[in-house]
């Protein structure tokens, strides 16, 4: 099955300056805020948030081209899935820069990440308008939680960042992101391209 | 070997409106196909069936015997370069005219990059504009550059020339006619602008509130209807027991639409009372699709 790896690096190459920028843009906030003291947890977070974006960004726009030229669903969504390995590893590389080994937890919330974004993007694409609304509403409430949390003060979010820590979380999101995943696939294997 | 692309039976339904109601169709291997229709009639829906754009409620559509649906090898050798809209603010509008040609290239296993780039130039398209800030001729002629340089052995374009003036549309056609000399593949051109395209198309079908009303070569079909115009008396005596399509009055004058056997046709044109004149594709199309106005 031919899944157009040229077709995905372009595509991710274009895409990659948006998410270069709200990289850097998180990155300066959270040097001017002092988030920084959290190095891995803060940095984490930042490329959860990458990890969202760019597999919802796929399933929203990135389905265009390749639907409407003769790619078969099931070819995009194994595409889908090797731009979400491709991204882990990158994430997962940049992060062994700051710490000596990744924490398992880490990796595994950020796979969950990705399939969220993924399935968010597969919504949005499957119920238009309302689907775009609902994500944004929850994009907010996810934004307005995180805000809260940071807001209560250090303790609060080391209490945050310890729960990495959890010997069930890895698995918990690892199973989380394998059902976000058929979810997905379910929206994507009738998807029309208007 | 010839691959024909066939629906059977396909019905498609949006919401609880019925949009195509069991069609049957057939594109044979090397033709130029006219898919012609008025608006909202389902042109742009059969199109995106055939090509798997769009899942079918029932029916059947194979290629070369094959099904189309989620079939690599079969989509592989489909282009449906459709209608771009201005209004999408997702997908393709956000990109620059460089970018859609560089996905064409990487998607379509036939791309033939140097014949693209020859015809963006030939068109005056802005490589680093993007699809949302072209005219809607720009967007019809980037579809056209799509379709042609896709080599695809089915191409299909979904209205190309709305956009275009007169002469990019005689130009289109010319285009479309000396690939179609050199590739001999298959064209099927959904279309309701006819002035030009008539005598493009080899064969021709006529979609009308979701139905297929006909099927057939060209020629063959404009050849069974005449018009034929006179004193009212005259004009009833000489078309009596034939199909009557459309009917003009105009004091005691008369003017009807007229569909029936050679036989017939070449009797009522003996008919020296009467002035009989052979019709264009453009006027067989109103005669068949405009009597709910008439």
């Amino acid at each position: 099955m031919k899944l157009y790896p040229k077709f995905i690096a372009w595509w991710l190459a274009k895409h990659s300056v948006i998410a270069g920028a709200l990289l850097v843009f998180y990155l300066i906030i959270g040097a001017l805020t002092e988030y920084r003291v959290f190095d891995l947890g803060f940095i984490a977070m930042i490329f959860n948030l990458i990890m969202v974006l760019l597999p919802s960004t796929w399933a929203m726009t990135g389905r265009v081209f390749p639907l409407s030229m003769g790619v078969t669903r099931k070819q995009f969504f194994l595409m889908g899935q090797l731009l979400k390995l491709f991204c882990l590893i990158i994430v997962t590389v940049v992060l062994l820069q700051f710490a000596p080994y990744p924490p398992i937890a880490t990796i595994c919330s950020m796979f969950a990440a990705t399939c969220s974004g993924e399935l968010l993007g597969a919504l949005s694409t499957r119920f238009g308008k309302k689907g775009m609304i609902i994500f944004t509403i929850l994009c907010g409430c996810a934004g307005g939680v995180g805000g809260f949390m940071f807001s209560q003060g250090v303790e609060m979010t080391v209490t945050l960042m310890s729960l990495m820590t959890l010997p069930a979380l890895p698995v918990i999101s690892v199973l989380v992101g394998c059902c976000e995943t058929a979810a997905s696939w379910l929206i994507y294997r009738k998807m029309e391209v208007q | 070997m010839a691959k024909t692309l066939k629906a059977s039976g396909l019905v498609k339904v949006y919401g609880k409106k019925e949009v195509l109601h069991s069609v049957d169709v057939e594109f044979e291997s090397g033709c130029i196909y006219g898919l012609i229709g008025r608006n909202g009639a389902g042109k742009t829906t059969l199109l995106s069936c055939i090509t798997a754009q769009t899942w079918a409620n029932a029916g059947e559509i194979t290629y070369g015997g094959e099904p189309v649906w989620e079939n690599e090898k079969a989509l592989g050798e489909i282009c449906f370069a459709r209608e771009i809209s201005q209004i999408l603010f997702m997908g393709q509008n956000t990109y620059k005219v460089r970018d859609y040609l560089r996905a064409a290239k990487l998607l379509y296993p036939h791309w033939d990059e140097q014949y693209a780039q020859q015809l963006v130039d030939r068109f005056g398209l802005e490589r680093k504009k993007r699809v949302s800030a072209l005219s809607k001729g720009m967007l019809s002629m980037l579809t056209i550059v799509l379709a042609l340089a896709s080599n695809a052995p089915v191409t299909i374009l979904d209205e190309p020339v709305a956009g275009l003036d007169v002469v990019a549309r005689e130009d289109f056609y010319k285009l479309l006619l000396d690939n179609y000399a050199k590739t001999q593949r298959t064209f099927i051109v959904s279309t309701h602008i006819l002035d030009e395209a008539a005598s493009v198309f080899e064969k021709v079908i006529i979609l009308d509130d979701g139905n297929v009303i006909e099927q057939g070569n060209t020629d063959e079909l404009v050849s069974q209807f005449r018009y034929v115009s006179g004193k009212e008396e005259q004009v009833d005596e000489a078309v009596a027991g034939m199909k009557v399509l459309l009917e003009e009055k105009a004091g005691r004058s008369k003017a009807v639409v007229v569909r029936s056997s050679e036989q017939n046709l070449q009797q009522l044109e003996q008919n020296p009372d009467v002035d009989i004149s052979p019709l264009n594709l453009q006027k067989v199309f109103v005669a068949l699709t405009g009597q709910k106005e008439g």
